[in-house]
């Protein structure tokens, strides 16, 4: 990891310095260049589809000017998403065709086991589409340049775990060109260290824990079960968070603005609020193409519902369609629909007792039930299996057990110093999040600092960072979400 | 974008000043516990007490005239029987990883320290003669380093083995600051690719030669002496006697492999080469000391000898 890390900080700012280096209207050319060299360099094989899929976006996109914008359009998204969905379910379609061959002793020769998803295919199918419906809809003209448009989908801090772009954001920044900006530059620093912080410090301890406890979960009462999917909440957070932020903060130095993708989820007080906080970038791609284009909620409350729970589906094929990403998706989908459904009577109820609404309490009380019932529902994620999730369940429900986790199960990793790092560094967590949540930008109020306190506050995050990198707590892990 | 550079190189250099000021601050004894702490780097340091010991042991003015040398294995027999052996030997097993360099060094300083030397004798596990392990540098080189004995060795033997520590790292003062501090052993050993190599096998081949001559040369007795290994080990020891048969002092000490002590795989520990604490007391590492190496002059029933 180590050595990963450290030849990445040598190679940005070289590829940033080049990119400014060259005349505006040919940057996007280099980027360009940078970007499919990352994908080889990782992941060479399947750089052909990457340009496929850019290719079919691409003429797709402009022969919806034609006379045959419909069928173009279809043809577009239909061998967009064809070619998605045989990279992530051959292996399932594989394994179906060879247990009826074997009826008869035979099997397929090919090896499944060598046709793995393409990194980072998800978002990049999805941001395609997604440019492809917006032009079929009239909301972007279709780009011209191939090359810009390759670009935008091949963007390099975007292109292997997201957040997926729009055409109305990064595409018109890559037609517009960017210029070096020092404070938007300073602010992407410090997004990135602030991405490493979460992955290194937080997610990677984290990891070691929840690995742990999942394997040996059978030995566990349920308290410390929920207590572990709180932790895997927590991990997934700071994992898939850290990583965007690390991309926002590349594209930031690179002079692009992005959008945030994570904007303190934890703090929500309502399940339809939890899904603007948590990864923005899918559930607003979710809700613009999936929700809207079923009908939204225009044909009534039934039938709102309805697509509400389709598109939560919908998320399934996204993460792998099996049981337990269905059970975790129709969930989700579950609390939104329940709390549409019982608004009137939260409200009816509020009335009754004379709750107060705006105060802290009631909010805390709200934000604590909503992080609870989304952290529960891990328990369908993070075990690939419906037997262990029921089996964890079962013991949440049956062998709580509160005393007997608080007695000696915390400690089951035998190193009581990292839950006492850990704890701190997800109360700073934590902090900085609070800070966001109102609307304090810790970079601006550094901006107004002394410039010895602030240098004094960059060489601490930085060696902090760096000593991190010694610090063997952590499982040394991919970023969790690339695996989609 | 030039201020931006500008700012950021000067950043980058007082940065890599912090980390410089931490690593000598992890030199020192009251940060090191911490520093080593914080970085994880606690299982690295090693003031490597064992060969620290030894080599303390060899410059002792004991009036001795035995020096027994030798591994991990030999050390797991003999410390709890140190009491019992005879007052005119100093036992300095260490460790195998120290390299047949290491056993030459300790010698020259036994020899400096002690006149009428009689008898050396060597008892090492033979695929740790033969074989080189990684990371030995905090074995072979630091723990030699402090006590200034690296001048030992000839211009040739650091070469060989700065091919493979890095000719910078076996400077003394390098390998002494190195050995120092767990976070610097820990970069040195986590960014410096150490592979195995046949280096031990020449290296062990001259060295023990010199150790010979070094012997002869001042009317002492060399004995080389292989430990007692586990049954499962035999046909390894049979594949390395065509190694053996290669190597110079073959010619004058032919029995070392031939007279390999062999026992049940039961008395071992999981790696089949040291003995296992839990089946091994002391009455039976008596009895396998004098079974083997009568010349140590230890009974099979326990009798303190006075030092």
């Amino acid at each position: 990891m180590l050595s990963h890390l450290l030849g990445f900080a040598f190679v940005i700012p070289l590829i940033t310095l080049i990119y400014f280096a060259i005349p505006k209207d040919k940057r996007y050319l280099w980027l360009l260049l940078v970007s499919y060299g990352f994908y080889i360099y990782i992941n060479a094989a399947y750089a052909g589809v990457l340009l496929l899929l850019t290719a079919i976006g691409y003429f797709g996109a402009l022969k919806m000017q034609g006379d045959h914008k419909k069928l173009s359009a279809a043809l577009c998204i239909l061998s967009s998403l064809g070619i998605l969905v045989f990279f992530k379910y051959f292996g399932v379609l594989y394994n179906g065709v060879n247990s009826i061959l074997n009826i008869w002793r035979l099997q397929l020769a090919f090896d499944v086991n060598s046709l793995i998803l393409p990194i980072g295919m998800s978002y990049y199918t999805l941001q395609s589409l997604g440019y492809a419906i917006d032009v079929y809809r009239g909301k972007a003209e279709p780009e011209k340049n191939f090359a810009k448009y390759a670009l935008f989908v091949s963007f390099f801090p975007t292109v292997f775990s997201g957040p997926i772009q729009r055409s109305s954001t990064l595409l018109k920044q890559i037609n517009q060109g960017t210029d070096f900006n020092y404070d938007q530059a300073k602010k992407g620093l410090l997004m990135i260290a602030f991405g490493l912080f979460e992955k290194i410090l937080i997610s990677n301890q984290l990891a070691t824990i929840t690995r742990t406890a999942y394997n040996e979960y059978q030995s566990l009462t349920g308290a410390t079960i929920l207590f572990i999917l709180v932790l895997f909440g927590l991990q997934i957070y700071a994992d898939f968070a850290g990583y965007s932020h690390i991309a926002i903060g590349i594209a930031n130095v690179l002079g692009f603005s992005l959008e945030e993708n994570f904007k303190q989820p934890y703090f929500s007080a309502s399940f339809k609020d939890f899904w603007k906080r948590w990864h923005i970038s899918l559930s607003l791609w979710l809700k613009d193409y999936v929700y809207i284009s079923l009908g939204g909620n225009r044909k009534g409350k039934l039938r709102a519902n309805i697509n509400v729970l389709m598109t939560f589906l919908a998320t399934s094929f996204w993460h792998g369609f099996t049981l337990n990403y269905c059970v975790y998706n129709l969930s989700l989908g579950l609390f939104v629909v329940l709390e549409n459904l019982f608004r009137g009577t939260k409200e009816k109820l509020i009335q009754t007792f004379a709750i107060k609404t705006d105060c802290f309490s009631y909010k805390l009380f709200n934000i604590a039930f909503v992080f609870m019932c989304y952290n529960f529902l891990w328990v369908f994620f993070m075990p690939e299996n419906m037997s262990v999730s029921m089996d964890m369940i079962r013991r949440i429900f049956c062998d709580f057990n509160l005393g007997l986790t608080l007695s000696n199960q915390l400690y089951f990793l035998d190193k009581p110093l990292l839950y006492q790092f850990l704890f701190i560094k997800l109360l700073v967590l934590f902090f900085v999040d609070l800070l966001h949540e109102n609307n304090f930008s810790l970079s601006g109020w550094l901006k107004e600092q002394n410039v010895i306190f602030r240098w004094v506050c960059y060489l601490g995050i930085a060696v902090m960072l760096f000593v991190a990198l010694f610090n063997n707590y952590g499982e040394d892990q991919d970023f969790l979400y690339i695996k989609f | 974008m030039k201020l931006f550079i500008k700012k950021s190189l000067l950043f980058i250099f007082m940065f890599l000043g912090v980390c410089i000021i931490i690593d000598c601050l992890s030199m020192q004894k009251s940060w090191q516990a911490f520093i080593d702490r914080m970085t994880n780097s606690e299982g690295f340091f090693t003031n490597n007490t064992v060969i620290g010991e030894c080599i303390k042991k060899v410059q002792r003015d004991d009036h001795t005239t035995k020096l027994i040398l030798g591994d991990s294995v030999l050390l797991q027999l003999l410390e709890p029987l140190e009491d019992e052996l005879p007052k005119d030997t100093t036992m300095a097993a260490s460790n195998s990883g120290v390299l047949v360099t290491g056993y030459y060094m300790m010698a020259k300083e036994y020899l400096n320290h002690h006149s009428g030397v009689t008898d050396i004798y060597l008892l090492v596990t033979p695929p740790f003669l033969f074989h080189y392990f990684m990371y030995n540098y905090q074995y072979s080189v630091i723990p030699f380093a402090k006590a200034d004995l690296l001048k030992y060795l000839d211009e040739d033997a650091i070469k060989m083995m700065g091919s493979v520590y890095g000719d910078f790292f076996m400077k003394p003062k390098v390998a002494s600051l190195v050995g120092d501090s767990g976070l610097s052993l820990r970069i040195y050993l986590y960014y410096h690719n150490l592979t195995s190599s046949r280096i031990n096998f020449e290296l062990a081949n001259i060295y023990l030669r010199k150790l010979y001559e070094l012997c002869e040369e001042n009317h002492i007795r060399f004995h080389l002496y292989s430990d007692p290994m586990s049954e499962t080990a035999k046909d390894e020891i049979e594949r390395l006697k065509q190694d053996y048969n290669k190597f110079w002092i073959y010619d004058k000490c032919p029995e070392y492999l031939v007279n390999v002590p062999y026992y049940p795989k039961e008395l071992f520990f999981e790696d089949q080469v040291h003995f296992d604490k839990k089946k091994i007391t002391t009455d039976i590492l008596r009895k396998i000391t004098a079974e083997n190496f009568p010349f140590l002059g230890l009974s099979e029933k326990p009798e303190k000898s006075e030092k």
